[in-house]
């Protein structure tokens, strides 16, 4: 746990709260405000009484003073379903600092501020070893803030294996986690067969969307020059170019270009977007761009 | 423009190969990323399999097509075709005297002329020619004509300064023969014009450029040294020697004289502006031994700085008077110092038991084998007697022979002399309109002073440039005196009576070996150095002094212009005359365009890749 997050980042991250902009839809109980009745300390209407009505929520009062029977309605109380969609692809293993890494310790954060707002934490990881499937089922439906210890045990064991299918991913997440709720992606979305789909999958659920770009120092500013041969570590395509220090600038504006249209794309749908280098101290990130982004206050 | 090797177009063949290289892929370092979707705007090259590629806009196979086309170029050897003047031909002197080895200019004036003339060789172009002359005492011929311009360089870095006076007459005769009859002639004169002889010159239509080099400065210098027995005191030697100042501030010094390295005098002088001190040291001296007369002076010019002369512990010297009575000449013979005279009526050849002979008056009928002082005589194998002449006038004498030493014609008439032609070996010294009254000589190291009239019959044994004049022909005559000689001057002496090797030790410590001649003469001419030459045969050994004492040398003021015979005035010129381009190769330029484009390619690879 220690290897993840800091002992005083988690005092920090128990003081936050994930926010939700819609009620709960889930079926579960939980403590997140939601349209169904039930049983809360929360009041949220009368109606009349009809036999067969528990007399424990009769309004003893309003029969004294109007001789009529009405029934007192309370807010049912449910659980928040968190889902964190992790690219654990070979892509995400560069970096000094590992984006693969960099992405965990915000898994972790994510997961440790739900659990101690006892919402469900699922995570996704992507694609999936098959050495990693029961350790995969061990990160889905996460309750509590006990559970954590071991939480973030299964997440220090994840590793990062093959080819990453983001579109597929996203929209199996979507199929799979009916009840909408906060669905978090960490990815570098270097994805030769694009995002756009999947994010609109999971965004036609109804799920509240924060997408976190981590990429790496030296994608962003590479430091090799002259005349290269690429090799994609995903897909191991090659690609030749020649470049040098003159060249740098153009690079940067296409990284920012690539950046700003993923960033668009989101903004367009209302999905949080946040950019992070992977060697972003993680408190930065998570305390002020997340908290500002609307993730958790 | 034309081509002198048009075919080198065909070496424009390889533009295509550099295409090909453009076409090659390259060689590339594979390096692993994450994904190659950041990198899609630098895929410029294709992905196909096969080894070529498309061609695309590339600068740096621009630049490596324009530069191979230069080559190309340059290969056919391109010149512009102008009026045709013929090549120059350069003769450039190099004043190699004692004097331009004066430090007035850093580092030496020698190699100051040697920068100068080494931009004269640049300047050459392809065609032109350059002799090189080395003048000092003599004028050496050290680079016969040539366009070569790294044999002009070696030969101007081998030039040495010598010890010796400056004689640039015969340098700038010797390069009017060589431009004569020769169009388009620069005759190039590095010096700092100290020799006065160039006078006797007459310029003509010689294209002579005077670079000056040197400026002037302070230089004390010993300008005579003599050493002679002392009159009065027998034992003693007296040593007479001139300092002069050559420049406009009076100047002081040490001056020490040692014999045989041992300090015998040492005194202060000072020399006012433009003059000159004489000095003289009494020595007493017991054995044969060197005089070295130095001035501790630190002046621009070092080489005038140091005097040696050898004084012998001579014996008298032995001479016989053939005379029918002649008292004025016996009078003036006894009165010259250490000579032991021996007065006969008729000649008999004694042989070496004297040192020379006078004969007055008579006919020998052998001719004396030794040194001859002959007066109104002759010898039948070397004059042509052609009756006599009455009252010739003397219209000219050389003064500056030793034999006319202080020696004044001026009063003197002569009643009747022979009109006799000498020998070419002869020097006439004193001449009439119709024949010489007086010449001097030296054959087969026999010299001679012959004197065409009878001095009785003449006014000059009443005039004082007689006695002088019978004391400077003892000397002449005398075989031992010749020991100290200038820088450049040939040493001769009769060692023995047939050839035999010598080894000459120089002051530098080198040696040279020669050899005598059939009559055991040692003519040395290897006496570019000053100082003490030491000649070893067999068991014997001989030294002789060789100095500068040259005061022309010491007045090391570096002339600004040259006069040149009676008219002519040569200015310093400050450059090189640079010659119009005519017919001018161009393949240099583009070669220098070729390197500037390589050094450019080279930045922009590196700017693309770095």
């Amino acid at each position: 746990m220690a290897a993840l997050i800091s002992p005083h980042l988690l005092k920090r991250l128990e003081q936050l709260q994930l926010l939700a902009r819609r009620r709960s839809k889930s079926t579960a109980k939980g403590e997140r405000r939601s349209g169904a009745r039930g049983q809360s300390v929360e009041f949220a209407d009368y109606r009349n009484y009809v036999p067969g009505d528990d007399l424990r929520r009769i309004d003893w009062n309003i029969y004294g003073r109007l001789d009529r029977l009405f029934l007192k309605l309370y807010e049912e109380e449910r659980e928040l379903p968190v889902t964190i969609f992790l690219d654990a692809s070979e892509s995400m293993s560069f970096g000094q600092v590992s984006k693969f890494d960099f992405a965990r310790q915000v898994t972790a954060a994510v997961g440790y501020v739900a659990l101690c707002g006892f919402d469900r934490v699922t995570v996704e990881p992507f694609p999936l070893g098959d050495d990693q499937v029961s350790l995969a089922g061990e990160l889905r439906q996460v309750r509590g803030r006990k559970s954590s210890i071991r939480f973030f045990e299964n997440l220090a064991k994840l590793k990062v294996a093959g080819t990453a299918d983001l579109n597929q991913a996203l929209r199996r997440g979507a199929m799979k986690h009916r009840a909408p709720g906060v669905s978090v992606i960490l990815s570098d979305f270097l994805d030769p067969a694009g995002y756009e789909e999947g994010i609109k999958a999971l965004a036609h659920r109804g799920s509240e969307i924060h997408a976190v770009q981590i990429l790496s120092p030296e994608e962003l500013e590479p430091s090799t020059y002259g005349d290269l041969k690429v090799i994609d570590s995903e897909t191991g395509a090659e690609q030749e170019v020649t470049f040098g220090k003159y060249r740098l600038k153009t690079y940067r504006a296409t990284v920012q270009n690539y950046c700003l249209r993923l960033q668009e794309f989101c903004r367009s749908r209302g999905i949080c977007y946040q950019l992070s280098r992977s060697d972003t101290l993680i408190d930065d990130l998570l305390l002020k761009a997340m908290r500002t982004g609307g993730m958790w206050r | 423009m034309n081509f002198l090797t048009p075919e080198a177009l065909v070496f424009a063949a390889t533009l295509p190969v550099v295409v090909v290289f453009y076409l090659l892929k390259r060689r590339r370092v594979a390096r692993l990323v994450s994904s190659t979707i950041l990198w899609q705007r630098f895929l410029n090259e294709t992905q196909a399999s096969s080894p070529f590629q498309k061609l695309r806009h590339n600068w740096l196979l621009v630049i490596q097509l324009v530069l191979l086309a230069l080559a190309v170029f340059a290969l056919t050897r391109p010149y512009f075709a102008g009026k045709l003047e013929g090549s120059r031909f350069i003769v450039a002197i190099l004043d190699v005297s004692a004097s331009m080895q004066a430090t007035d200019v850093s580092p030496s004036r020698l190699a100051q002329a040697k920068a100068e003339a080494a931009k004269l060789i640049e300047s050459m172009h392809d065609r032109d020619r350059m002799v090189l002359l080395l003048a000092g005492a003599v004028t050496e011929v050290r680079q016969s004509p040539t366009s070569a311009k790294a044999a002009l360089r070696s030969v101007l870095g081998q030039a040495r300064a010598t010890d010796s006076p400056t004689h640039l007459l015969d340098a700038v005769k010797l390069a009017q023969n060589l431009t004569r009859n020769r169009a388009r002639t620069e005759v190039h004169l590095f010096s700092d014009g100290a020799s006065p002889d160039l006078e006797e010159f007459e310029l003509q239509d010689l294209n002579l450029v005077y670079h000056r080099v040197g400026e002037g400065g302070d230089n004390l210098g010993i300008v005579s040294l003599e050493v002679r027995p002392h009159p009065e005191q027998a034992g003693q030697q007296a040593i007479f020697a001139t300092v002069a100042n050559t420049s406009t501030n009076s100047l002081s010094s040490d001056v020490s004289l040692f014999f045989s390295e041992r300090l015998v005098g040492n005194r202060r002088v000072r020399v006012g502006a433009t003059n000159t001190a004489s000095l003289v040291f009494i020595a007493s001296q017991n054995t044969n031994g060197v005089f070295r007369l130095e001035l501790k002076s630190s002046d621009a010019l070092a080489v005038d700085n140091t005097a040696s002369v050898l004084s012998l512990a001579r014996r008298n010297t032995r001479a016989l008077l053939v005379t029918r009575g002649n008292s004025f000449l016996e009078r003036a013979l006894r009165s010259v110092s250490k000579l032991d005279l021996d007065v006969e009526a008729k000649f008999t050849d004694p042989g070496a038991a004297v040192d020379f002979v006078v004969l007055d008056d008579v006919v020998p009928s052998v001719w004396p084998s030794g040194n001859v002082l002959a007066i109104h005589t002759q010898s039948t194998n070397w004059f042509q007697p052609s009756g006599s002449i009455d009252g010739p006038p003397i219209v000219d004498w050389k003064s500056t022979h030793p034999l006319l030493r202080f020696v004044n014609f001026d009063n003197v008439q002569v009643a009747k002399a022979l009109a006799a032609k000498p020998p070419a070996w002869m020097t006439p010294l004193v001449e009439s309109p119709s024949a010489p009254l007086l010449a001097a000589g030296e054959n087969n190291g026999q010299r001679t002073v012959w004197i065409g009239f009878n001095p009785l019959d003449s006014t000059w044994p009443m005039r004082v440039s007689f006695p002088i004049f019978i004391a400077n022909a003892v000397d002449w005559l005398n075989p031992d005196a010749r020991t100290s000689i200038r820088v450049g001057e040939p040493f001769h002496m009769r060692l023995a009576s047939e050839e035999q090797s010598v080894t000459i030790e120089l002051p530098d410590g080198s040696t040279r070996e020669t050899r005598t001649t059939t009559t055991g003469e040692l003519i040395f001419g290897d006496t570019f150095q000053q100082g003490v030459y030491s000649a070893t045969f067999g068991t014997n050994a001989l030294l002789f002094c060789v100095n500068l004492l040259n005061s022309d040398e010491s007045r090391i003021r570096s002339r600004e212009s040259l006069q040149l015979g009676e008219y002519s005035t040569v200015e310093a010129t400050v450059e090189a005359k640079v010659q119009a381009n005519v017919d001018k190769e161009a393949w240099r330029w583009i070669a220098l365009i070729c390197l500037g484009f390589i050094l450019f390619e080279w930045w922009f690879y590196h700017r693309r890749t770095a």
